[in-house]
């Protein structure tokens, strides 16, 4: 599911999806219990609704990369 | 954003709730005050009530804590809030969503809950198919029955309690709406009814326990101290 995510934002977010070098993914059902860390209004405004949906979040990247455990 | 004052038992548990969120926040060495009122509310909040405010050097959180989906889905002023409050610098605003939303609370979305002509109708046909011979299948419908009969008892004695058929029924027997006897013979019941909606093939079913299941309901709905059979 990633690379066509990715791929559809080649040239508009970024010139290439090469230039990714974190990236973390995650998939939560709709209906689970959860915590929502700076919950921004458009992430509550979609998971209030109860559809299904897909959330991008892209940002700088990190200065210290942490693998998962 | 809740009301400040507790009075029913489920505004004590959703107290509780906010009180382990409180407390998950002070491990983690966040000073955390519970309900803000007046001053501690921050001027960019004022007139919002917010479920806690938990900050750390230079790190500032508004928590808001929701039982489920629903309760997250009727909070009109929730996206209002996030944009005020991740807006500020060194703030940020946290949404803690408690339980799971379970199936039966999705389709509850979707479809009323049965008037007490619907509700005396759904138990009349369990009771109907057991008579005719299709005990396995009418003890599905006096589930149903049963089902919307202890929603009903949740919501009018404003008890804590998930939707799902278990949970329901152990909220009622701790609440003391249901005897011992009652429970074992509905976790009985209940254990046939999962196998036939699941397409099992369950052992005999006594037509008797179907009537049972349908007295329980029956009573539960009324509210009366109504005799439920014993055998």
């Amino acid at each position: 599911m990633v690379k066509p995510i990715r791929d559809a934002m080649s040239k508009l977010v970024y010139h290439d999806d090469s230039q990714i070098c974190y990236s973390e993914t995650i998939h939560v059902s709709i209906d689970a219990a959860i915590k929502l860390r700076r919950a921004s209004a458009i992430l509550l405004a979609a998971f209030s609704k109860g559809d299904e949906f897909l959330y991008v979040r892209i940002d700088d990247a990190p200065d210290v990369i942490q693998l998962p455990q | 954003m809740r009301p400040m004052s507790s009075s029913s038992p489920s505004d004590a548990m959703e107290q509780q709730a906010i009180e382990r969120v409180a407390q998950r926040y002070r491990n983690e060495g966040y000073d955390v005050i519970v309900h803000p009122r007046g001053d501690q509310i921050p001027s960019f909040a004022a007139g919002f009530q917010l479920d806690l405010i938990a900050t750390r050097s230079g790190e500032s959180i508004i928590g808001e804590i929701k039982t489920n989906r629903i309760d997250l889905s009727s909070d009109h002023q929730i996206t209002r809030l996030a944009e005020i409050v991740n807006a500020q610098p060194g703030w940020r605003l946290d949404v803690i969503v408690l339980e799971p939303e379970t199936a039966v609370e999705k389709a509850a979305q979707e479809a009323p809950e049965p008037t007490d002509e619907q509700l005396i109708g759904i138990l009349n046909a369990a009771e109907d198919l057991a008579d005719k011979g299709y005990a396995p299948y009418a003890c599905v419908v006096a589930w149903g029955g049963l089902e919307a009969a202890m929603r009903r008892l949740r919501d009018e004695g404003e008890l804590y309690g998930r939707t799902n058929p278990n949970e329901l029924m152990r909220t009622l027997y701790g609440n003391g709406f249901l005897s011992r006897e009652q429970f074992e013979r509905l976790r009985e019941s209940y254990k046939i009814r999962s196998q036939v909606v699941h397409g099992l093939i369950p052992p005999k079913v006594d037509p008797e326990l179907v009537r049972y299941v349908t007295a329980t309901a029956r009573y539960l709905a009324s509210g009366e101290e109504a005799a439920v059979p014993s055998n």
